[in-house]
């Protein structure tokens, strides 16, 4: 018989966010309970509304099966006792006191006997659609403010209560506890998160150019199979889904047969499957029973598994504080071992997982994290396409030195071919970073030789230890690569050195600052080099005038295929900045140098400068908008066409860029707010006649 | 050949700059198929209607020095894709849903790529944001899902978010 699947909430503290067993703030509540009397009291029991919630967040799925058991209580044995196993966070008397420095026998005898006996409270299990709960030798089991353990105080296997709907179950180690010792659970059926976010996409009526009258379109109804049919299948519709965000695309399932069939196709392919160890909305508490979740994704998706994952690893608490009550410890009986275990079952190559981009979050604080960052890695390698790493390490001892993490032997990607990657420290210097080695990183350069994009970010010291073991590994190892993206490293000669001695051409590249003199001449053999395939082009020029130059011309080839350029300017001084095109050019020619760019963004500064650096925004664009100037089609080409996103810093304070208003008229086809702007007003004031010299382009 | 004669489904005869049609990979194969030479040569076109054939050829004409779109592989879209539409293509789109459609319908026939995009982005902005029923209310759907399909879905989609 099939049931409906239940779910246990908990309460949680509005002030805090935390979970009541984790929460300071209810401590006075729970003190002037313990004076008036145990909540046995039948004053001190609340009347629960079942369809109130306001107060309860989700505790734990228990998808229904029949047969199926699961068992709440304080330490995980095994699957064979205890069915799938829910953490309660009851505090254990015996561990408060315990002596750590004790080597006493009998103190670990006593401690396996009272694991033995603490260690299961309450089972659920599920028969013939129906819940049931049974309380163990040691728990003691309020429902709905009645008190349900056995009269005769023992455990009898063949007692069991049904488990309804609105039931409120209080679950304690022994009768009369700390109100801190009792957990408070509600059962409710499933519910599922609303079909619509009606206010994040809601679609403003103005912007609806069709009024859409129901019944009247013959998109896919009076005649639907004739419409179908007339498109050959479903293309049409299946067009139509594509452009939906993935909440829409999750009511498209909704509709209909084929529109779930046509949805979820999509869905697959760009929704992502996320395993977190974190409560959703707002509860800080680390969901101690996050592995529950693999059980159910196999459940629930074993049919439809989705090819991309999003997956936070939580850190691990080491063997050396066995008896911490809170996070993942991984020691015997505590969430980290349990974490560890269903995570192999899950990896589980039988399980049939075919993942093919994976972005994995970790905080890795000792060796042992690492471990298993990895082994997530690896088990899943042989189908990953696309990977990210997202990861924040701890880097040093607590002596200062650079922690060695393992190198690893066994990554190896045969068909990855964008890899991302990300890396911050914790509580390291940066003095530190520069004489770290990294070792670990050696085989991750190793095993990305196959990929065709890479992007490198994080820790501008620590994501260039990447470059370094790639340049270790040799450019020529890496022949499909032609799109790299490494906008922050703090070094731009290793990086421009080995693309430099890449042999295929580039597509798209996306450089660190350019500082020194060396730094602009290898920039501007990269993109001689590749200029007739790059496509895409980023790139940030320092004047701090680290080798004493005085400004910069950088001489760029025609870039024909070039349909993005990014391009902006660190300041350190306000030495002129120039692009010089073939035939030197006082100002550029589209159809001749970049006849494919679509995408310009121009900054003569920091993006982020404000006009408070200057006394008006007129001072800025007297400094600055001569090296605009340079970016404005020639007077003879009139216009460029091919453009649609232009970014520019088109004002500043409330001064606009002086040639603001001749912009629509050079970009017709650009679509930026501004752009619609300067399109409605009538042109600025002209410009003074010194801005107007300055405007000159240096040769 | 510069221009090219098209035949509505009407019998209308619409003379067109073969610069300006290039954009119908149909027409264009019709073209080089037919063996059509001369400007006099005439192209049916079966599917498409004169009004609705007028507001494809001021679309083409509009967009006729484009480059190619690159827009992302349909095949295999990770993400949303780009939904972003100028002001000239929001003005010109203000049509009644019939007439959307049925210009749906012959971008798809033609087999020009920007238009069939533009219709569909539109399409796609009336649905963001409803729910099930009224999609269906709207096109007049029946559900054919049984409720344990439904839940089942809904269990499906509760493990599938945004990147």
């Amino acid at each position: 018989m099939r049931g409906v699947d239940g779910v246990l909430l908990i309460d949680f503290c509005n002030e805090c966010s935390e979970f009541k067993w984790d929460c300071v703030c209810s401590d006075d509540d729970d003190k002037k309970k313990d004076v008036l009397g145990s909540s046995d009291d039948e004053d001190d029991q609340q009347v629960v509304n079942p369809n109130d919630t306001t107060n309860w967040k989700e505790f734990a799925i228990l998808p229904y099966q029949d047969r199926r058991k699961f068992t709440l209580g304080t330490k995980f044995t095994s699957w064979e006792d205890q069915g799938e196993f829910i953490f309660l966070n009851i505090p254990d008397q015996r561990n408060r006191n315990f002596d750590y420095s004790s080597d006493d026998d009998s103190d670990s005898d006593y401690d396996d006997r009272w694991t033995m006996r603490t260690a299961s409270l309450v089972e659920i299990s599920c028969n013939n659609g129906q819940y049931y709960i049974m309380p163990m030798r040691a728990a003691h089991l309020v429902v709905n403010g009645q008190d349900k353990s056995c009269s005769c105080g023992r455990h009898h296997s063949s007692y069991r209560l049904e488990l309804n709907f609105g039931d409120r179950l209080e679950i304690s180690l022994a009768p009369g506890g700390l109100q801190r010792e009792k957990i408070t659970l509600l059962f409710k059926e499933r519910t599922f998160k609303p079909d619509v976010d009606k206010d994040a996409e809601k679609v403003p009526q103005e912007e609806n150019n069709v009024d859409f009258v129901p019944g009247r379109n013959h998109l896919v109804c009076k005649n639907l199979n004739t419409f179908y049919s007339e498109l050959g299948g479903y293309w049409i519709l299946s067009q139509i889904l594509t452009y939906l965000p993935v909440q829409s695309l999750k009511c498209a399932r909704l509709v209909c047969r084929d529109w779930n069939e046509l949805g979820s196709r999509i869905l697959r392919k760009r929704g992502y499957a996320t395993f977190t160890f974190s409560y959703e909305g707002g509860c800080t508490t680390q969901n101690v029973n996050a592995s529950m979740q693999f059980y159910r994704y196999i459940q629930e998706m074993g049919d439809a598994p989705m090819p991309n994952w999003t997956f936070f690893l939580p850190t691990f608490e080491p063997e050396m504080y066995p008896f911490s009550e809170s996070g993942f410890n991984i020691s015997k009986h505590k969430p980290g071992g349990k974490y560890i275990m269903d995570l192999d079952w899950f990896l589980h190559p039988n399980r049939g997982h075919h993942v093919k981009r994976l972005v994995l979050h970790g905080a890795l604080e000792a060796r042992f994290d690492y471990k298993i960052f990895v082994k997530v890695v690896t088990k899943l390698q042989e189908t990953l396409q696309e990977l990210t790493l997202k990861i924040e390490m701890n880097l040093v001892t607590v002596t200062g030195q650079e922690i060695e993490y393992q190198i690893v032997t066994n990554l190896q990607f045969q068909q990855l071919k964008t890899f991302s990657f990300f890396l911050v420290g914790m509580n390291s210097r940066q003095s530190d970073m520069t004489a770290f080695n990294l070792a670990w990183l050696a085989p991750w350069a190793s095993a990305i030789r196959n990929v065709d994009s890479i992007l490198i970010n994080g820790h501008s010291v620590l994501s260039s230890f990447l470059v370094k073991h790639m340049r270790t590994v040799g450019p020529s190892s890496y022949p499909n690569l032609t799109q790299v993206s490494t906008p922050f490293i703090h070094e731009a000669g290793p990086i421009l050195d080995f693309l430099l001695r890449l042999e295929q051409p580039l597509t798209s590249l996306s450089l660190p600052k350019l500082v020194k003199m060396q730094d602009f001449q290898n920039f501007e053999k990269l993109v001689e080099k590749n200029g007739r395939t790059l496509e895409h082009l980023e790139f940030v020029v320092s004047t701090c005038g680290e080798d004493g130059q005085s400004g910069v011309t950088l001489r760029l080839p025609a870039l024909p295929k070039l349909e993005r350029l990014d391009f902006w300017v660190k300041r350190g001084s306000d030495e002129g900045v120039t692009l010089i095109f073939p035939g030197d050019e006082a100002s550029m020619s589209y159809k001749a140098h970049l006849p494919s760019i679509r995408s310009l963004r121009i900054y003569p500064t920091d993006r982020n400068w404000r006009v408070s650096r200057f006394k008006s925004g007129r001072q800025y664009w007297e400094k600055y908008g001569g090296f605009l100037d340079t970016f404005l089609p020639k007077k003879d080409e009139e216009i460029c066409t091919t453009l649609k996103y232009l970014d520019i810093p088109y004002e500043m304070g409330r001064d606009a860029y002086p040639r603001g208003a001749e912009l629509p008229g050079m970009f017709p086809n650009v679509e930026n707010e501004f752009m619609t702007k300067f399109r409605k007003h009538s042109p600025p004031p002209p410009a003074t006649k010194g801005y107007w010299l300055r405007s000159k382009v240096k040769k | 050949m510069p221009f090219v004669n098209l035949e509505s489904s009407d019998g209308d005869l619409v003379k067109v700059d073969v610069d300006v049609i290039k954009c119908s990979v149909t027409i264009n194969a019709l073209i080089e198929h037919l063996g059509l030479e001369d400007d006099n040569e005439v192209v049916p076109l079966q599917n498409v209607g004169t009004e609705t054939l007028h507001k494809v050829l001021a679309w083409a004409k509009h967009h006729k020095d484009d480059l190619p779109s690159v827009d992302d592989d349909e095949d295999d879209p990770p993400r949303e894709r780009r939904t972003d539409i100028t002001t000239w293509d929001a003005n010109f789109i203000k049509m009644e849903q019939i007439q959307l459609f049925d210009l749906i319908l012959a971008a798809n026939y033609l087999d020009i790529s920007g238009l069939l995009d533009l219709g569909c982005k539109i399409v796609a902005d009336m649905i963001k944001g409803k729910t099930a029923d009224e999609i269906r209310t709207m096109f007049n759907i029946v559900n054919d899902l049984t409720p344990q399909e439904q839940e089942q879905i809904r269990k499906e989609n509760e493990w599938c978010e945004e990147k």
